[in-house]
């Protein structure tokens, strides 16, 4: 006994009326030629009264002629050709109830004719029945509020395609960008975009010039709008890491109203938190949900970028949270200019990149990235509450940390296992720290004539004349400062190492200034030689960047120490106890 | 792990690790915990995992001793649970800071972490 068809169903749909899975039956399908990568029918379908072949299906492989179907979801879009308006019915959702293997009833063609005759027996008498106009959508501009208390039907984001366009959705802002600008050869302009969600899914919702003018302030974050009319496109990869095929773009046409009375239907935008510790272990570009109390904040830095020569501002604010670890967030542009650290506000930041500095891990906004100050979820007044109980007072570990003596963010290894390890090979090279032993410190070339410019310590060319040139600077000086760059090698019980010093930590080693190893150098070599010597066989924890370089098709592992450090034995202790306890699984 | 002082022996232990070592020779060490003026030939030090040893020492106390840390080598004695030690030598370290955590991690370590660089076996 085949499933009851829903007679009648076709001619409630045409006329705009909503009809909850109908079950119709299958007269033909053709698959239609299409560029997109999804297989696409034409249907002729039928309801055991009236059959329609305007009427589409897609992201399903084929149906059998006289199937009777269910169609769990559909949408009733207009396509205006050349004169007359036609709808098609475009099928996004169907189970396939039962095969058959013969029609149905009988049905008649669903004309114009046919279900203007229908609604105009409904509606106010027509006298001009030839020359019926389809009925007009619902006039959007009215008010949505009102209209969708007229039960107009809400469409799901994840139904949102490009081929229909009669669709009302009702979505949380979860996001909203910076107002952009742009210039190119096409001409420039701004634009900003929000991301929505609702209970299936989300979607980019871009604004351009004008437009982007008219709603930036009036779309705000987690407020829950309705928006129609918007026009879809397939989304860019590259920009929008959303879970959608498709963006949308507000044209004039759209309308977008506030939903007065958000009945929490609409999900709440969801976090995952990571505590700020586990960041230490997370690759560098991922993007993380983070909430921290911002414990310090640094003044607004304004620089100029190297790559794009554009004037970029920048703040860093530290975050700390019951992991008892902090972290640098960098903020960027109108963000960094308008943050208020005051009273150690706790910030919220969705999306945060993680990057990595001097060895140490940071997290910065991206484009995609939204932040909150002090927001009204558990989570903050949680994290508040530690911080003032307990937190403001506790050690942190700094997780940031380029320079210090903190173990957790580069690995302690032996010289071999450096070798063994193959450090070196990742893009950005790799940090260890070691405690060795200073070897030889090579006295040769170990000095150079930099730039007396502070914060310029370029080689500079004697000009012979008394002059010395700088080729960064464009200037000549009179003048130079005496600089290090020490070849030294380093051992520990498992082996040597020849590393780079550069002058701020080969002065540690040396116990001399850099000018002061210079001018011995100058008077007396066997004396500058002997400031080299005396280095021998001291003792220091190294902080080395490991990055295989290639030279002349050669490729050759490069060490430069960025930090030395007298050997604080006490922790060092601790270090190599914790090492042991984890080595032997007896707990120290 | 033991080491050698004079040809003989030391183990290195803590307070807690001492009744199981009577009657051999150990290497404690310790803050001397109440104050003992040169001639005694006693002390009470409290060891790194802080507990109380009374050290008989076979000389005379050179100088006077008190809150440092000193290193004791000697036999510990079956008498009252292992808690007397009759020291051959001692050493202070002239010093009242000392990383007493760590030397007594150290303790648990060498004695519970067979020493893969001994020639002998076990």
């Amino acid at each position: 006994m085949p499933p009851q068809l829903s007679t009648g169903a076709l001619l409630r749909i045409m006329k705009d009326e909503k009809v909850p899975e109908p079950i119709v039956q299958i007269l033909q399908s053709k698959k239609i030629n299409c560029n997109s990568d999804k297989e696409r029918y034409r249907l002729l379908i039928s309801d055991g009264k009236y059959q329609i072949s305007h009427a589409m299906l897609t992201g399903v492989s084929g149906v059998e002629n006289f199937s009777i179907i269910k169609m769990k979801q559909y949408h009733l879009s207009e396509l205006s050709s050349s004169q007359k308006i036609n709808k098609i019915l475009l099928i996004i959702g169907m189970e396939v109830l039962c095969s058959m293997d013969e029609k149905i009833g009988n049905p008649e063609q669903l004309t114009d004719q046919v279900i203007a005759s229908h609604s105009s027996s409904e509606a106010k008498p027509v006298t001009n029945t030839v020359q019926s106009v389809p009925e007009q959508p619902r006039d959007l501009n009215q008010s949505l509020n009102q209209s969708l208390s007229e039960s107009r039907v809400i469409s799901q984001i994840s139904a949102l395609t490009p081929y229909h366009n009669k669709w009302v959705i009702k979505a949380r802002v979860s996001n909203k960008s910076q107002m952009r600008t742009w210039s190119n050869s096409r001409g420039e302009g701004k634009l900003f975009s929000v991301d929505l969600m609702d209970e299936s899914g989300e979607i980019r919702c871009t604004a351009f010039r004008d437009l982007a003018d008219k709603y930036f302030n009036y779309l705000q974050v987690d407020k829950v709008y309705y928006f129609s009319k918007c026009q879809l496109k397939p989304a860019n990869k590259q920009f929008n890491t959303l879970k959608n095929d498709y963006e949308m773009t507000i044209g004039n046409e759209t309308v977008i109203e506030e939903c007065l009375n958000d009945d929490g239907l609409v999900p709440q935008v969801k976090y995952s938190f990571v505590p700020i510790s586990s960041v230490a272990e997370l690759a560098v570009g991922a993007l993380i949900d983070v909430i921290g109390v911002c414990k310090e904040v640094s003044d607004i830095q304004n620089f100029t970028s190297r790559t794009t020569n554009r004037e970029m501002t920048k703040r860093d604010v530290i975050l700390v949270d019951q992991s008892k670890t902090s972290i640098t967030l960098t903020l960027w542009g109108s963000q960094a200019e308008s943050f208020d650290g005051v009273n150690n506000p706790v910030v919220l930041v969705r999306g945060a990149k993680v990057g990595e500095f001097g060895g140490g891990k940071t997290l910065s906004t991206v484009m995609s990235s939204q932040m909150k100050i002090n927001p009204d979820i558990q989570e903050c007044h949680k994290i508040k509450g530690w911080f003032d109980l307990e937190g403001k007072e506790s050690d942190v570990k700094n997780l940031s940390e380029r320079t210090g003596s903190g173990s957790f963010q580069s690995q302690w290894l032996y010289l071999k296992e450096v070798q063994d390890k193959g450090l070196g090979n990742s893009e950005r090279g790799d940090y260890f720290q070691t405690l060795a032993t200073v070897l030889l410190m090579r006295s040769e070339n170990a000095i150079y004539k930099a730039c007396p410019t502070p914060d310029c310590n370029k080689k500079v060319v004697d000009l012979e004349n008394g002059m010395y040139r700088c080729e960064k600077c464009n200037r000549e000086y009179p003048n130079f400062k005496y600089r290090l760059l020490v070849s030294m090698n380093i051992g520990d019980f498992s082996g040597n190492q020849w590393v780079s010093v550069f002058s701020g930590e080969a002065e540690k080693i040396l116990g001399k200034t850099s000018q002061e190893v210079g001018l011995a150098m100058e008077d007396n070599s066997e004396a500058g030689t002997a400031i080299f010597q005396n280095a021998n066989f001291k003792q220091f924890i190294f902080k080395c960047r490991a990055k295989v370089e290639t030279y002349n098709d050669e490729q050759r592992l490069k060490i430069v120490v960025v930090n030395v450090e007298n050997v604080d034995y006490e922790k060092h202790s601790g270090q190599l106890c914790k090492e042991i306890a984890e080595l032997t699984g007896i707990s120290a | 792990m033991t080491i050698m002082s004079s040809g003989k022996q030391y183990s290195i232990v803590n307070g807690a690790q001492l009744p199981s070592f009577m009657g051999k020779n150990v290497s404690v060490i310790g803050v001397v915990a109440k104050y003992a003026s040169a001639g005694s030939l006693s002390l009470t030090i409290n060891t790194t995992d802080n507990i109380a040893l009374t050290v008989n020492l076979n000389k005379p106390l050179d100088k006077d001793l008190n809150g440092e840390y000193i290193e004791v080598r000697g036999v510990c004695e079956n008498a009252r649970e292992g808690k007397i030690i009759k020291a051959e030598e001692y050493f202070s370290f002239n010093n009242t800071s000392f990383d007493a955590k760590s030397h007594n991690t150290l303790c648990k370590f060498v004695n519970s972490i067979p020493n893969g660089y001994s020639a002998k076996k076990n």
